[in-house]
């Protein structure tokens, strides 16, 4: 038992000793030079509608001027002019047939808020957005807890009379000076009825970049 | 009676070329002030250029059209601009380079001159030298009835 007491408070010592053993190298020069200061971090706003290059890659630019062109070649096309009122309208998926991973439903989205706000179009519940309207209706109509006469009924939804569909694809070649990336998308407006195609448009963009 | 005569004569002599100083004297006058005016006239701002609003080095880029018509009910306006090549650096006169990446777009306006949409984004346009292009822009809504546009140089 008494040697292991010894043991112990030598391996203690020996710790201690160890903990308290550091000597810096060269005191006097980390003394004098402290550790460089981080770099200041400088944030400022930018103008969300200016021309973005920072890469070649699908970007602010390209969905803002693809969403524009679509929506007033749309806005000017037939199908719309020449109804009597708003014609409904769902978005469906844009395809994306790129290898980059973008988010096509921002496009479509944009696409949606434009059409919109120039009052030439309504625009039904879309699929993926689906899931959130039957719950609301549920929660009005099956958990008991709202008056009658101010429920939103079910079976009262408007089925759209298009439908908007589009495919992003791009050809990429590069070299070793250079990085060619066309990106071209196109949209379409399907008559849900007749399946006919009533409208479409193409946008293309060409991205460029030097090594 | 010959005295009386002559005096008159002389006096409608004297009226005369008073009179001619006079006249003579006016057309100078006005004359001057015509030219005066016409020197320090302003030189007159087209309409092309009330429309145009130019941001940073867009100089070498001349606006050579613009016309607008209504098409299915919406505002469809058409620019065309050229690019006359940057002139020589004032201080060094080194050549500027012929591309130049410039950014534009249309501002759409009511009959009241208010703005009817929210900005659009900046389209880039690669011009080099002596290229031209025409610019189209269709308004977001049938309540604009007229258009500014807008260009600058990006780096």
């Amino acid at each position: 038992m008494k040697t292991y007491s010894f043991a112990c408070v030598v391996a203690g010592l020996l710790l201690a000793g160890c903990a308290s053993a550091p000597i810096p190298s060269n005191p006097v020069s980390q003394a004098s030079v402290p550790p460089p200061p981080p770099p200041p971090t400088i944030v400022k706003y930018g103008d969300s509608q200016s021309v973005e290059t920072v890469t070649a890659d699908f970007g602010s630019t390209d969905l803002q001027s693809v969403a524009e062109t679509m929506v007033r070649s749309m806005l000017q096309s037939k199908t719309i002019q020449n109804s009597r009122s708003a014609p409904l309208v769902t978005l469906a998926e844009v395809n994306n047939q790129t290898n980059e991973p973008i988010n096509t439903r921002l496009i479509t989205q944009k696409v949606r808020t434009q059409l919109l706000k120039s009052g030439q179009v309504k625009f039904a519940i879309s699929g993926n957005e689906m899931q959130s309207q039957v719950d609301e209706l549920k929660r009005q109509n099956q958990t008991g807890m709202y008056r009658n006469d101010g429920v939103a009924k079910t079976a009262k939804m408007e089925g759209a009379k298009y439908r908007i569909t589009g495919t992003i694809s791009t050809i990429v070649k590069r070299n070793r000076e250079l990085k060619d990336v066309f990106y071209n998308f196109t949209l379409n407006l399907v008559n849900n009825e007749t399946g006919v195609i009533e409208w479409a448009e193409e946008k293309e963009i060409r991205k460029t970049v030097l090594n | 009676m010959a005295i009386l005569f002559s005096y008159k004569s002389a006096t409608h002599d004297l009226k005369h070329s008073i009179y001619e100083s006079c006249l003579l004297l006016t057309m100078t006058a006005t004359i001057f002030l015509f030219t005066s005016c016409s020197s320090v006239q302003p030189t007159q701002i087209t309409e092309k250029q009330q429309m145009t609003t130019r941001m940073g080095e867009t100089s070498a880029v001349d606006v050579l059209d613009m016309r607008s018509v209504l098409r299915n009910n919406l505002l469809t306006a058409q620019v065309s601009v050229k690019n006359r090549g940057p002139s020589p650096d004032a201080k060094t006169g080194e050549v500027q380079p012929d591309t130049k990446l410039y950014g534009y777009r249309f501002k759409w306006l009511d009959t009241n001159g208010m703005v009817v949409f929210t900005d659009e984004a900046w389209k880039p346009l690669t011009l080099t030298r002596d290229q031209s292009a025409d610019l189209v822009g269709v308004a977001p809504t049938p309540d604009a009835t007229a258009f500014r546009f807008e260009i600058n140089q990006y780096k």
